[in-house]
């Protein structure tokens, strides 16, 4: 029972963790909220479901729908941001939230206000069992596919000049431009690096609701703001933590609290956010130490 | 007042002007009106009470002063409108107040991100490393170190050693002196010295101590309120014993 | 600055000019739809009004507003919903509640100041925070009304309709309660608590250096506007008679954030103008898509299309015009000069 507990909080917040990663990535360098973010879980979704018919394996179409997220996450800085950024904070996130609303209502015209089933291997539902722990493969699948993604993630920012660039940047924007560093290029990586991010988890979460609709990115954001908030909004480490927690929250509150309580249970998570904004803003772990909006 | 244009007539190469700049932060008027030049080899002293625009006009020429009117030329192209890292790339580079370190990053990689534009050219990265090593020992023994635990000296020399990692033609030092003990900065204008003897690298150098900026000067310019009021040879400046009343303009 | 001012006076008067041309258009055309319509209009421009007070003058975008209009809907709904309809839509409602049905724009009042009672005890906590902080907290603050409306089945019917309210808001009832937002408005913004929070969002430490608490204005400031957005969801709640918890989330919130942003957040006929000018754009638009759904020439179901020009409209107003129609003037302003020259 225990041991199912733990595969579980960990299966789910490995995706939580994934998803405020991809966000608290732009936050953290640009100081933007992106609220358009949610969509990309809905460019993986109706992707993988456009390309359902073609003869190409799966993976493909995965792989297709990742990149797909990708251009859309340095679409969304272009159509969205990059006009706006000399501009207030609530114009960004204006423009971002009118973004999201674009690109849903364009699912909603293009394609259909229904659910559409969005194909998935079948073995990715096909239980396992071990320990006492009974759980579909996708589950084992997300833990193994997120920390792969965070070895790489960390060894990427530590390793590479483009992702001391990138932590750099997070700290004192204008510095890192007097070193030479390409302010475009450290803001289109850094969406990128979202849209990479934010098309895994979304194909990982795809695979377990299994269809796609136009309010799909929903979920999704409030998860990554939630847990970015909880952790630190400019902090990676804390985004991965405050990712784990949600799930830790959500999943005692399944286990323990009986159902019509349970209905209250975004009340309290909601609360949380708002208790952490004014007791302790910078989350639990601190980000760098200065950052001035660019 | 001092001798004003006597030097201008000296047909040394030019490598900076400034002519007629304004900089403005909203409603403020933070530099009025200044003109100067840097011509090659040269280390030059701009010379200010704080708030007289000094790191206004340093950061003007970095590109990043928000809204600037009037002309910046180097090597005789105007680079007004230029984007901070293009001005780098032609060779300015700048060390600005407050260091700017990246606090979080180690002494090395602090470093690597100041070569940046020679990333690709890793023998050449490597060997600056060595140099900026060799100027600033102790950086060499900080090398992993986190930059932010430095001493408010060894973060100075990072920010130096970091400028100089882009093999810059012209070096912008905003205050290497500020915060720091007066032991620290006989040590950092030590540096600076042996910097010019080893490199023959040309200095626009903006500070408040005027006694010891102005041993490493060959000219000066004092800023007051926004605008250039005078300028002359350093060593003039040294023998004139009412140079406090020009620095304070009573 | 004087409270009573020609520029007010001018202002209050053209406005109070314009809705009765409004209302007299109305009662020619004669249409049930158009009268729809133009009561609606009278509302939003309640709900967008009641955001500029607290918006326009702090600066500060709040998510919130439109969680306040519910709950006005629902407590103002639940106090003048007829007893034998309560039985029907309620089931597990409180005893105390059985036995009420007041009178429907009494409860509309009682619905607004338990809205800005309610605003009162949640916000004054926040109104410390700043730029990103404050935004995303008066989102989950939105949420948080959110929820709870959709989980306390007992008094909301949870995520089902709520419905059986008495149908009493008319275009009159309407228009007057949008008359009287308009006035208190233009009365606001130019008293001391007014002057002194606007003078806050320009600049906040100059502000406090003559002696202005930031947090207490901004409270007061967001108290009248959640009590203009409970009256406005009181209103709406008994002229559209049903409505669910969906009635009140980011789709209206976008509407009205739209319309603040298009007409401009600082002034107050921005706000009236944003109400009108996307209620008009919103109607035609609508109509477009029936339109295209009815003719044969397209055969699946035409939505979405609103929302989508209303986005774009909104990018390019922030790109291009990011304080709006009506950046700093009031129409009081230009009409009083116009006067001065002649």
């Amino acid at each position: 029972m225990f041991l199912q507990y733990i595969v579980d909080v960990l299966s789910l917040g490995s995706l939580y963790a994934l998803f405020a990663l991809g966000l608290v990535l732009v936050y953290g360098i640009l100081k933007l909220v992106n609220f358009a973010y949610g969509e990309l879980v809905l460019v993986i979704g109706y992707s993988i479901f456009l390309l359902k018919g073609s003869p190409f394996p799966w993976f493909f179409m995965a792989g297709t729908a990742i990149v797909m997220s990708i251009v859309f996450s340095i679409f969304t800085d272009y159509v969205a941001f990059r006009p706006v950024r000399e501009k207030s904070v609530t114009a960004v996130l204006i423009t971002s939230f009118a973004f999201a609303t674009l690109l849903q209502n364009a699912a909603l015209l293009l394609i259909s206000a229904k659910p559409k089933n969005v194909p998935m291997p079948s073995f990715l539902s096909d239980s396992v069992q071990f320990l006492g722990v009974i759980t579909p493969v996708r589950n084992l699948i997300s833990i193994f596919v997120t920390f792969l993604c965070l070895i790489i993630f960390y060894q990427f920012m530590k390793r590479s000049t483009l992702g001391l660039a990138m932590r750099a940047a997070a700290t004192n924007f204008n510095m890192t431009r007097m070193l030479g560093i390409p302010a475009n290029l450290v803001i289109t990586s850094a969406f990128a690096m979202s849209g990479l991010l934010a098309g895994i988890a979304g194909t990982l979460w795809m695979s377990k609701i299994a269809n796609v609709f136009p309010g799909v990115g929903l979920e999704p954001l409030l998860i990554a703001f939630i847990a970015t908030v909880i952790g630190g909004m400019r902090s990676v480490h804390g985004a991965v933590l405050g990712g784990f927690i949600l799930a830790f929250i959500d999943m005692s509150f399944n286990y323990l609290l009986p159902q019509d309580i349970l209905k209250f249970r975004d009340v309290f998570t909601f609360s949380i956010v708002i208790l952490i904004l004014l007791i302790r803003p910078q989350g639990l772990v601190k980000g760098p130490a200065t950052g001035i909006r660019t | 007042m001092l001798l004003k244009h006597t030097l201008e007539k000296d047909l040394k190469m030019r490598m900076l002007e400034i002519n007629n700049l304004q900089v403005n932060y909203g409603p403020v008027i933070a530099v009025k009106k200044v003109d100067l030049f840097v011509n090659q080899g040269e280390t030059v002293v701009l010379l200010g009470a704080n708030g007289a625009g000094k790191s206004s006009t340093l950061l003007s020429i970095a590109g990043v002063a928000n809204k600037l009117l009037g002309k910046v030329e180097f090597s005789g192209k105007d680079i007004t409108k230029f984007s901070p890292e293009k001005i780098l790339t032609l060779g300015i580079a700048t060390v600005p107040e407050n260091r700017d370190i990246f606090p979080d990053l180690s002494v090395k990689e602090n470093l690597v991100l100041g070569g940046y534009i020679n990333r690709k050219k890793n023998n050449i990265l490597q060997d600056t490393i060595e140099e900026v090593y060799n100027l600033f020992p102790i950086l060499s023994e900080r090398n992993s170190q986190v930059a932010g635990t430095l001493s408010g000296g060894e973060q100075q020399m990072l920010a130096i050693g970091r400028a100089l990692m882009s093999k810059p033609k012209i070096l912008l030092l905003d205050e290497p002196s500020l915060g720091l003990a007066p032991t620290i900065v006989e040590k950092i204008y030590e540096h600076i010295e042996q910097l010019k003897k080893n490199t023959n690298l040309t200095i626009l150098l903006v500070e408040q101590h005027a006694m010891k900026a102005l041993s490493i000067a060959d000219r000066v310019y004092f800023l007051r309120l926004g605008e250039i009021v005078s300028s002359g040879k350093a060593s003039d400046l040294k023998e004139k014993t009412d140079f406090k009343k020009i620095y304070f303009g009573e | 600055m004087k409270i009573i001012n020609n520029e007010n006076t001018f202002s209050i008067l053209f406005f109070l000019i314009l809705f009765i041309i409004i209302y007299f258009v109305n009662f020619f055309v004669g249409s049930a739809i158009f009268e729809r319509t133009v009561t609606n209009l009278f509302i939003y421009i309640i709900l967008v009004v009641g955001l500029q007070v607290f918006m326009g003058n702090s600066g500060i975008l709040s998510f919130a507003h439109i969680g306040f209009m519910s709950i006005g809907a629902y407590s103002s709904g639940l106090l003048s919903m007829p007893i034998k309809m309560k039985g029907f839509v309620l089931r597990d409602l409180y005893p105390i509640f059985e036995n009420v049905a007041f009178d429907p724009i009494l409860s509309i009042l009682i619905g607004g100041i338990f809205t800005a009672i309610i605003a009162a005890i949640l916000t004054l906590p926040l109104m410390r925070l700043n730029d990103a902080a404050a935004v995303i907290s008066s989102f989950a603050l939105l949420m948080v009304i959110h929820s709870i409306v959709v989980g306390w089945s007992a008094v909301t019917n949870g995520p089902r309709t709520f419905f059986g309210l008495p149908k009493a808001t008319t275009l009159e009832i309407a228009l007057i309660f949008s008359f009287l937002t308009v006035i208190f408005a233009f009365i606001y913004k130019n008293s001391k608590f007014g002057l002194l929070l606007r003078a806050s969002r320009d600049n906040d430490i100059a502000a406090e250096s003559i002696g202005a608490n930031i947090v207490y204005l901004r409270w007061f400031a967001i108290i009248a506007s959640a009590f203009l957005a409970g009256i406005a969801g009181g209103l709406w709640g008994h002229f559209i008679t049903s409505f669910s918890p969906k009635s009140f989330y980011l789709k209206e919130t976008f509407l009205v954030i739209s319309m603040i942003i298009i007409g401009g957040s600082f002034t107050v006929t921005g706000a009236i103008a944003g109400a009108l000018l996307v209620t008009i754009g919103y109607e035609f638009l609508r109509w477009t898509e029936k339109v295209i759904k009815f003719s044969d020439v397209i055969t699946f179901e035409f939505i979405g299309l609103t929302e989508i020009v209303l986005s774009i409209t909104i990018i390019i107003f922030l790109i291009t015009k990011p304080k709006g129609l009506f950046p700093f003037k009031e129409i009081g302003d230009t009409i009083n000069k116009i006067i001065k020259k002649e």
